[in-house]
């Protein structure tokens, strides 16, 4: 039996709030594939559109003569042009006068609204640029497993059923390195998603639950949108727009499809990316990961850097491939700080890195010279100082950038789909 | 992960007598270690934005408390002559390289001079 003595909780309402003295960030971490690409030098300006002349085969004047007296055979090598267009990736946030002046000092906050915010924004703002590297440009960002009932639905990965076919290469849960739920998010005001192909549907995020361990998660969205299995997800901007208006990352430039890439038709031999893997999910080896990258070295010019990019299950696998085969694991880096292992087939310096973006259970294998960072200009807030919004005491900040990738040889690029742990 | 787990087509990689320094081991200790250099890279938000950028940001943000809280310096006296210059300059000097970028892109793909 519990005594009746004087407790905390009799007490609480007189009892000041110990707050942590800062805000935990907890949202995951990101791999900086961007990173890697500007340090490579290869960050160049754009307006409406990005184009690069691209010899498209080799020259067809080059013939051997039968005989001395024989007529020459006179050719000439092809161009032609891959184009890209800018796609407006933006964040936002409002914040209210009376919130920015009563967190503005450490006596009414722990730390101001408006720097927590600036500051989450840029960070969010450059993870989201990474997942697009990744992406297909398509914006898929979750599948519906199902509906529960009015405004409730269970999204999984993405699958080969996702309703939009404008994104594929997708083959559901593999290794689990992805949840279902990563890229969606709660606040105020909450997420908007598309729902169906080209956002059939819209509802904004109310709650989100997941369980560890499990193929799918729980979103409830206000709104009672429709909801039917394999209907794709997508952000949507204050229009509730957002299918195809995303980078157009290496999933679009390496996918396993015949769409045209930038323009260009996949019949053209230096369009068509090295692909292993497509029939069925098998573990990973180094055999295929070799038959890969030798495939896609036979494009690549002289001194070209290439790096492997995993998740963190394929990631330990190939490091514990290395040690079942008895070879010694050796530490490279692809910039300061971010280490991998070396991949001994390697011409030169080729390692292996671990990325949080890569999807679940694909090897992807990046010629580091053949990307291209486009934009418009650099990533900054559209206006350094605070607009206040016409009629309300409340201030906007946008941060945007006006960009798009560009793969310059897909074939001197790879992936390996569907591996397993 | 033991040399019976492997594939088939990967037993032509076995290495029949691996050198002396070879340690399961160590090699996992290797794998730790970069997974956790790795980490601790992709928590590091700086690397990511121009420093610089991240930095006119920061003071930025500070600026606009400070004015929030009755604050009446302007900009330039707020951050002092030193660092509201080098901002400036940073500036100027991210505008400078794109341009230098779209000349060199109209110019034959002729590699810019890096600043």
């Amino acid at each position: 039996m519990s005594t009746t003595a004087f407790a905390l909780s009799d007490y609480n309402a007189a009892l000041l709030e110990v707050v942590q003295p800062y805000i935990q960030d907890n949202v995951p971490k990101q791999a900086k594939l961007m990173q890697v690409i500007k340090t490579n030098d290869g960050v160049k300006y754009m307006n409406d559109e990005f184009i690069v002349p691209i010899r498209s085969n080799r020259h067809t004047g080059v013939a051997n003569l039968n005989s001395a007296n024989n007529k020459l055979r006179t050719g000439a090598a092809p161009t032609t042009r891959g184009t890209v267009s800018p796609k407006l990736l933006t964040a936002t946030f409002d914040i209210n006068d009376v919130v920015k002046k009563a967190s503005a000092n450490d006596k009414g906050a722990v730390e101001s609204a408006m720097t927590f915010q600036m500051r989450a924004i840029k960070n969010d703002f450059v993870k989201s640029a990474n997942r697009q590297f990744a992406s297909d440009g398509v914006g898929v960002v979750a599948q519906v497993a199902g509906s529960v009932g009015a405004g409730t639905l269970t999204v999984k990965y993405p699958d080969s059923s996702l309703d939009d076919g404008r994104s594929i290469d997708w083959y559901g849960t593999i290794n689990g390195d992805i949840k279902p739920t990563k890229y969606l998010s709660v606040g105020t005001p909450g997420m908007a998603i598309g729902i169906g192909t080209a956002v059939a549907d819209v509802g904004t995020i109310t709650s989100i639950s997941y369980t560890r361990g499990n193929s799918t998660g729980t979103v409830v969205v206000t709104g009672s949108p429709a909801i039917v299995a394999n209907d794709a997800v997508y952000i949507v901007d204050g229009d509730e727009e957002g299918s195809n208006n995303e980078i157009q990352g290496y999933a679009a430039a390496l996918s396993s499809g015949t769409a045209s890439y930038a323009g260009l038709s996949r019949d053209l031999d230096i369009w068509s990316p090295q692909i292993m893997g497509e029939d069925g999910n098998a573990a990973l080896t180094i055999a295929d990961m070799d038959s890969v990258y030798m495939d896609a070295v036979e494009y690549a010019e002289e001194g070209d850097r290439y790096a492997w990019f995993m998740n963190k299950s394929l990631y330990t696998k190939y490091g514990n491939l290395l040690t079942a085969l008895r070879r010694t694991v050796n530490k490279t880096e692809l910039v300061s700080g971010w280490s991998g292992l070396e991949y001994e087939a390697g011409q030169g310096k080729v390692g292996v890195f671990l990325d949080y973006e890569v999807r679940d259970g694909e090897a992807v294998l990046l010629n580091l010279d053949t990307w291209t960072v486009c934009q418009v200009a650099d990533m900054s807030f559209v206006e350094d100082g605070l607009l206040r919004r016409s009629d309300y005491i409340t201030f906007q900040k946008v941060f945007s950038w006006y960009t798009n990738l560009f793969c310059k040889c897909p074939a001197a690029n790879g992936r390996l789909l569907r591996r397993t742990k | 992960m033991h040399t019976s787990e492997l594939d088939p087509k990967d037993y032509k990689y076995i290495v029949e007598h691996p050198n002396k320094d070879f340690s399961p081991r160590k090699n996992n200790a290797i794998i730790e270690e970069t997974i956790k250099e790795a980490d601790k890279y992709h928590r590091t938000e700086g690397l990511v934005i121009e420093e610089a950028l991240g930095e006119r940001i920061e003071a930025v943000a500070a600026y606009s408390c400070y004015r929030f809280n009755r604050g009446t310096k302007s900009i330039k006296q707020y951050l002092g002559d030193k660092l509201y210059a080098k901002m400036v300059g940073e500036r100027i000097l991210e505008k400078v390289r794109v341009s230098q970028t779209a000349d060199s892109f109209s110019n034959k793909f002729k590699k810019p001079i890096l600043l």
